[in-house]
C-alpha cells in the first residue's frame, strides 16, 4: 500500500515536472516508462565471452574436395528372451543369438558438375557360430549369417544437360510415401531376416540398373531397366523365424539376362502442399509360390505387372499420405489361375508436438477372385491380409538421445500376429552410437508368422562412424 | 530481392532501425499523435528491414558447435544455397557433418505469403528416401542446437509490438539501439515459442548483435551474440555469433556456436538446384 502511494506521487509530481518543464504529460509517462525497462533488464545482461577457438580450417578445405568417403564400424547383436529349452526345430535360439562386428563404406566422387561415381560395401562376421558350436545351426543359417561380404551401392552418374540425368550400376529405388508398409516400394528388395528390424536404417538391397531421369523444378520422370534380379533376404531353415519344420524346397532364380530385364517407370509431382506419383513396372515378385520343374518341385517368381501411384499432402504439421497398386499375374499352386491383387495404404505423420514424431500406416492386400484352396498349404494365402503400424519417435536433450516405439500388427483384430519394439538411441559423440532395445512377438494365424512368439530378444548395438 | 538469413532469419526482423523520433520537446496536445507516428515509423522501418536488397542468391557453409553443460562437444556442418524466386525463397541445405547426418539433405520453399505454409522435403541418406514433412513445432531444435525452426523461419514484423528501451545503447563497442519486442498474440507465441525479446540494433550495418529471448515453456531465456560481421560484395553480412541458454537465473544449460565460412552472393545459381532431385542427388561441387 505505501508503495502504491509513493508511485502515485511520483507519478503526478512528473506529470507537474513535466508540464512545466514543457514536455506534456504523455511524454512524461514514456520516460518514465523507458526509465524502468532500463532497470528491469539490467539483470538479463549477461556476457557470455568470446567464442572458443574455431575448428580446424582443415575440415573447410576437406568439404572442397571432390571424393568423400564415409562409413562405419559397429558391433551388434540380440540376445533372445522367450525361447524354452525343449523349443522345436533343430537349433537352439536361446541367449545370443547374434554377435555381429562388421564395416560399411562409401566412396563419392564428385569430378564435375556432369561426372559422379559412387562404390559402397558392407562386411561382418557373426561370432555367435564359433562362440556356440553345438547349438545346431543349420547350413543354410549359418550360410546366411556367419559372413556376409558384398559390394552395396556401385553407380555412376552422368548429367546431359541440365534436365537428363543418367545413372548406372548398383543403386537403390525408393519408390512410394510410406515408412515402414511396402506397397509401391517394390524394386529393391529388403532384407527382412528379422521381423521387426526392417525400418531401423537402410536395409535396402541395391540392384544393378540403368536408370535415366528426367527432372525440372515440378516433376520428375524417371525411366529404369533392372538388370539383375535380385529379391528380399528372408528367414532359411534353421531361423527361428522360419515358419516350417522341414527345408523349403530350391529357389528358382530367374537368370539376369537381357530377356529378364525388369523395367519400371515413375512420374514424381511436386505442387505447394501436395506430392503424387504415378507408378509402373514389370518385375519379378518377392513372394514365391510352390511349381514342379521336372519333377522336382521348386519355389518360383512370378513376373508380375504393377500400376500404382501415391499421394502425400501437407496439413499443418500433419501429412496425410496413401499408396495404391494393382498387380496382376501373381500365380499360386493351388489354382491354375494367376491372380491379381490391389494393395491400398493411408498413413499419417504427425510432427507437432515439440521433439515428436507420431506416425501410423495402414494397408490392406486384397487378392482379387479367391479361391478357397489358396487358404490351404503350400500357399497359405489369405484374401484380406492387412497390416498396421503405429510409430512414436522423441528426441530429448539437444537430440542426443532418441526414444522410438512401434506396434505393429497384422489383420484387423491382430490374429493375424503382432510385434512391438522398444529402442532407445545414445549419440556419445558425434562418431559414437550406442543403441539397445527390446522387441516382443505375439504369434498369429497369418503363415509366416505362426510361430514367432517366443522370439522376443533385446538387440544392441554400438557404431563408429567417420 | 531478400537475402536469406544466416540461420537467424528471425533475427532479421530485429535490425530495427529506428529512425524520425519525434522531437520531444513539442506540445503536450501533440504527443499522443507523435506516439502513434513513432509506431508506424518502426513497422515501417521493420518492412524496410524484411525487403531490403541483400542479394539475389547466397552460398555459404555453416558450422556450428554444440556445447553442453559439461562441456561436451558436437560439431554439425551444412553447405547452404539460397535463391530468390521473385518474392519467395527456396532453399536447399546439406549436411556434411557428422558422418552420421552426411548426405541428408532439406528443401525448402518459403514463401512471402504468410498465410501459404512452407513447402519442405528432406532426403535421409540412412534410407535413400525423400519424405515431405509437415511444418514442425517451431520451438523444437534444429539438429540438436540451441536454434529452433522459429530461428530459421521467416515472421512478419507486423505481428509484434516494438517499443525503443534505450536509443544509445552501447555494446561491445558498437552503437545500439535497445528495441523490446513482444508478440501481439497467443498464437505468436505458441508459433514461435518466446513471450518477449530484446534486441540490440546496430547502427551502422542495422544488424542485430544481441538478443535475449525469455521462452514460453520453461522459464530459460536464450541469448543470442554476434560477434563478428562484415560487408561481403557489399552485403553486411554475419560471420559468427552463438545462441546461448540458460535458466532464468543465468545459469547455462546449453550453446551453440556458429560460424560462416566461404560466403558468397548473386552467383546465379541454377534454379534447378532447388528441386528432389537435387535433394537425391547431393551436393554440386563447388
Amino acid at each position: 500500500m505505501r508503495n502504491g502511494w509513493q508511485g502515485l506521487w511520483m507519478a503526478a509530481m512528473m506529470v507537474v515536472a513535466q508540464l512545466i518543464i514543457g514536455g506534456g504529460p504523455v511524454r512524461a509517462l514514456e520516460e518514465e516508462r523507458d526509465a524502468t525497462s532500463q532497470t528491469q533488464y539490467d539483470d538479463v545482461m549477461i556476457e557470455f565471452g568470446p567464442l572458443s577457438p574455431a575448428p580446424d580450417s582443415q575440415e573447410s578445405e576437406i568439404a572442397r574436395l571432390p571424393s568423400t568417403c564415409k562409413g562405419s564400424l559397429y558391433s551388434g547383436g540380440s540376445f533372445n528372451i522367450s525361447h524354452q529349452p525343449n523349443a522345436p526345430g533343430p537349433t537352439d535360439h536361446r541367449g545370443l543369438s547374434g554377435l555381429k562386428v562388421g564395416a560399411r563404406f562409401n566412396i563419392e566422387s564428385q569430378f564435375s558438375s556432369y561426372w559422379a561415381f559412387h562404390v559402397g560395401g558392407a562386411g561382418c562376421h557373426d561370432f555367435v557360430f564359433k562362440i556356440f558350436p553345438d547349438k545346431g545351426f543349420t547350413d543354410a543359417y549359418t550360410d546366411q549369417n556367419e559372413n556376409e561380404l558384398e559390394f552395396d551401392e556401385v553407380w555412376i552418374r552422368a548429367a546431359l544437360g541440365r534436365l537428363v540425368n543418367l545413372k548406372m550400376g548398383r543403386q537403390t529405388v525408393r519408390w512410394g510415401k510410406a515408412a515402414t508398409i511396402e506397397v509401391l516400394d517394390v524394386l529393391s528388395p529388403k532384407d527382412y531376416r528379422i521381423l521387426g528390424l526392417a525400418d531401423i536404417e537402410d536395409l535396402s538391397l541395391p540392384v544393378c540398373m540403368t536408370r535415366m531421369s528426367l527432372n525440372s523444378k515440378a516433376m520428375s520422370l524417371n525411366l529404369m531397366g533392372l538388370h539383375e534380379v535380385r529379391f528380399n533376404k528372408i528367414p532359411v531353415y534353421g531361423s527361428d523365424f522360419y515358419p516350417a519344420q522341414s527345408p523349403a524346397p530350391d529357389q528358382q532364380v530367374p537368370e539376369s539376362n537381357l530377356e529378364n530385364t525388369q523395367v519400371g517407370i515413375s512420374l514424381d509431382v511436386y505442387r505447394h502442399q501436395f506430392d503424387f506419383s504415378l507408378n509402373g513396372a514389370s518385375y519379378f515378385q518377392d513372394r514365391m509360390y510352390l511349381a514342379t520343374d521336372q519333377g522336382t518341385r521348386v519355389r518360383r517368381h512370378s513376373r508380375v505387372n504393377l500400376l500404382g501411384g501415391s499421394f502425400s499432402v501437407a496439413v499443418g504439421s500433419l501429412v496425410l499420405y496413401g499408396e495404391t497398386a494393382y498387380l496382376q499375374g501373381l500365380d499360386f499352386h493351388n489354382t491354375d489361375a494367376p491372380k491379381d491383387r490391389w494393395d491400398l495404404l493411408a498413413g499419417l505423420e504427425y510432427n507437432g508436438i515439440k521433439d515428436t514424431v507420431i506416425s501410423a500406416e495402414a494397408a490392406n492386400r486384397y487378392l482379387l477372385k479367391f479361391e478357397a484352396p489358396l487358404n490351404a498349404s503350400p500357399d497359405n494365402a489369405v484374401e484380406n491380409e492387412f497390416r498396421m503400424v503405429a510409430n512414436l519417435k522423441r528426441d530429448f536433450f539437444y537430440n542426443t538421445l532418441h526414444f522410438g516405439y512401434q506396434l505393429s500388427w497384422y489383420a484387423l483384430d491382430g490374429s493375424g500376429g503382432a510385434y512391438q519394439r522398444f529402442r532407445l538411441d545414445y549419440d556419445m559423440t558425434d562418431h559414437w552410437v550406442v543403441t539397445g532395445g527390446v522387441i516382443f512377438y505375439e504369434s498369429g494365424d497369418y503363415f509366416l508368422l505362426q510361430n514367432i512368439g517366443d522370439n522376443d530378444r533385446l538387440f544392441f548395438n554400438i557404431s563408429y562412424a567417420f | 530481392m531478400r537475402r536469406p538469413a544466416l540461420f537467424i532469419y528471425t533475427l532479421a526482423y530485429c535490425l530495427i532501425a529506428i529512425v524520425g523520433i519525434q522531437d520531444r520537446l513539442e506540445a503536450a496536445s501533440t504527443h499522443q499523435a507523435k506516439a502513434d507516428a513513432e509506431l508506424t515509423d518502426v513497422n515501417q522501418i521493420m518492412l524496410n528491414v524484411e525487403n531490403r536488397d541483400n542479394g539475389d542468391d547466397m552460398v555459404y557453409t555453416f558450422v556450428m558447435t554444440l556445447i553442453d553443460r559439461h562441456g561436451s562437444r558436437r560439431q554439425r556442418k551444412v553447405k547452404s544455397f539460397f535463391k530468390d524466386f521473385g518474392e519467395d525463397r527456396h532453399g536447399i541445405i546439406f549436411f556434411i557433418e557428422p558422418a552420421t547426418l552426411h548426405k541428408t539433405a532439406f528443401l525448402t520453399f518459403d514463401y512471402d505469403d504468410s498465410q501459404k505454409e512452407d513447402d519442405q522435403w528432406i532426403y535421409l541418406s540412412a534410407m535413400k528416401k525423400t519424405s515431405r514433412i509437415g511444418s514442425a513445432d517451431k520451438t523444437a531444435s534444429f539438429v540438436g542446437s540451441d536454434i529452433t525452426f522459429a530461428d530459421l523461419t521467416d515472421r512478419k514484423a507486423a505481428d509484434y509490438h516494438h517499443r525503443m528501451v534505450k536509443p544509445n545503447a552501447v555494446l561491445r563497442g558498437h552503437d545500439t539501439w535497445l528495441i523490446e519486442q513482444i508478440p501481439k498474440d497467443q498464437r505468436e507465441i505458441d508459433k514461435f515459442g518466446y513471450i518477449k525479446a530484446l534486441h540490440f540494433v546496430e547502427k551502422k550495418s542495422y544488424f542485430v548483435i544481441r538478443s535475449i529471448f525469455w521462452l514460453k515453456d520453461n522459464h530459460r531465456l536464450k541469448y543470442y551474440d554476434m560477434y563478428d560481421f562484415k560487408k561481403i560484395d557489399g552485403i553486411w553480412t554475419e560471420l559468427s555469433f552463438s545462441f546461448t541458454t540458460t535458466s532464468i537465473d543465468g545459469h547455462v544449460i546449453h550453446r551453440t556456436e556458429g560460424r560462416m565460412q566461404d560466403i558468397t552472393y548473386d552467383q546465379g545459381l541454377d534454379p534447378s538446384l532447388f528441386t528432389v532431385s537435387q535433394l537425391e542427388a547431393g551436393m554440386p561441387p563447388q
